[in-house]
């Protein structure tokens, strides 16, 4: 989900340096933000996105109500239930979230010197440094 | 530094993939079925029954299984004589758009009416990708407990139909009905639950009668 993540952001900000991503993550979306995070240093490692800080916003299951009509959050994704009247007879309309929802990106004149990311040959050692990090974090 | 704003889903690459499968098998009027579930749980049990009972009703069917590796389960559901095609994962914890499309592009049988889609087994990963399947089924077995619901939200939450499976051991394992459709229904109100099991057969034909598209 990482790299689907590193993915996104390169394809929507091509060739640019990458120094925060912001996403929006549903409660019900599945990705768990600590796991995402764990996996983060070594899905932006060689890319445009190196050392970029991930902020992540959660957003709450939200339901409307077959019954009684009114939208609400519910307060325990275990016990879905309508907000307003208690009844389980709801659409889940919101918590589904994994969206992209800004980056923040260096401009022309901020770019970076000696520690912009290179290319060519030097990739591959990059790829040992992914290969060998989780080995480490293992020990 | 500047702050670009840009609202684009993560996985909007699979969901658009999907989006045009679901259509593309739609207009050919295959049903694709999307079988998730834990290790171990069953589906590939169930799924011998379900592939044999189609072929004896000549219901033209066919489905692919994903794993990390091995042909096994490809093997296992061709002895029903449906078209049967592994997708071997290499690793990857789920199947994704992508590879489903590949994999039945130049195989799936012209007039095939109903597709299953046998998930790597993970409840995790799976729930977050769109295969462009019509029906997505999670699998529960009695002998996991009755907190599974509980304990992977999202993978019921998104399910369109509970099959719970291997029922004729629910005495041997002392499985609580009640307690089992409390957690389903606290993370997914109103959702339909079928009890099958693939060695007495129960529920086998009332899972077909569910799936099947409705002029079969």
């Amino acid at each position: 989900m990482a790299h689907a993540v590193v993915r996104t952001v390169a394809d929507a900000v091509p060739g640019r340096r990458v120094t925060c991503v912001t996403l929006r993550i549903g409660v019900a979306s599945g990705v768990v933000p600590q796991a995402l995070a764990f996996a983060w240093d070594l899905a932006v490692a060689g890319t445009l996105l190196a050392g970029a800080r991930l902020d992540v916003v959660r957003v709450p299951l939200a339901v409307t109500c077959r019954d009684c009509g009114a939208r609400s959050e519910v307060a325990d994704p275990l016990r879905v239930r309508c907000g307003a009247c208690a009844g389980n007879a709801v659409d889940v309309v919101g918590g589904r979230d994994l969206e992209l929802a800004s980056v923040e990106v260096l401009d022309d004149d901020e770019l970076p010197g000696a520690d912009e990311p290179t290319a060519g040959a030097d990739d591959i050692t990059v790829a040992d440094e992914i290969t060998a990090a989780p080995l480490e974090l293992l020990r | 530094m500047s702050l670009v704003e840009l609202r684009t889903a993560v996985l909007a690459k699979n969901d658009d993939l999907a989006a045009a499968l679901r259509a593309d098998l739609t207009a050919a009027g295959t049903t694709a079925v999307n079988l998730l579930s834990s290790p171990g749980s069953g589906k590939t049990a169930l799924l011998e029954h379900l592939l044999a009972r189609c072929v004896e009703r000549g219901i033209p069917v066919a489905a692919l299984t994903g794993d990390l590796a091995t042909e096994n389960d490809a093997k296992r559901l061709a002895r029903s004589g449906a078209p049967v095609r592994q997708v071997v994962t290499d690793g990857l914890c789920h199947l994704e758009a992508d590879l489903v499309r590949d994999h039945l592009d130049g195989w799936l049988p012209a007039g095939t009416r109903l597709l299953f889609v046998e998930n790597v087994g993970n409840l995790v990963c799976p729930a977050s990708y769109d295969l462009g399947e019509s029906l997505r089924i999670v699998l529960a077995s009695v002998t996991e407990g009755e907190d599974k619901p509980e304990k992977y939200p999202t993978a019921y939450r998104w399910a369109d139909l509970v099959v719970v499976t291997k029922v004729d051991l629910a005495a041997a394992c002392a499985f609580d009905e009640q307690a089992f459709l409390d957690s389903v229904t606290g993370v997914h109100p109103g959702i339909e639950v079928i009890a099958t099991s693939a060695r007495t057969g129960q529920g086998v034909d009332a899972l077909l009668e569910r799936v099947l598209p409705a002029d079969l």
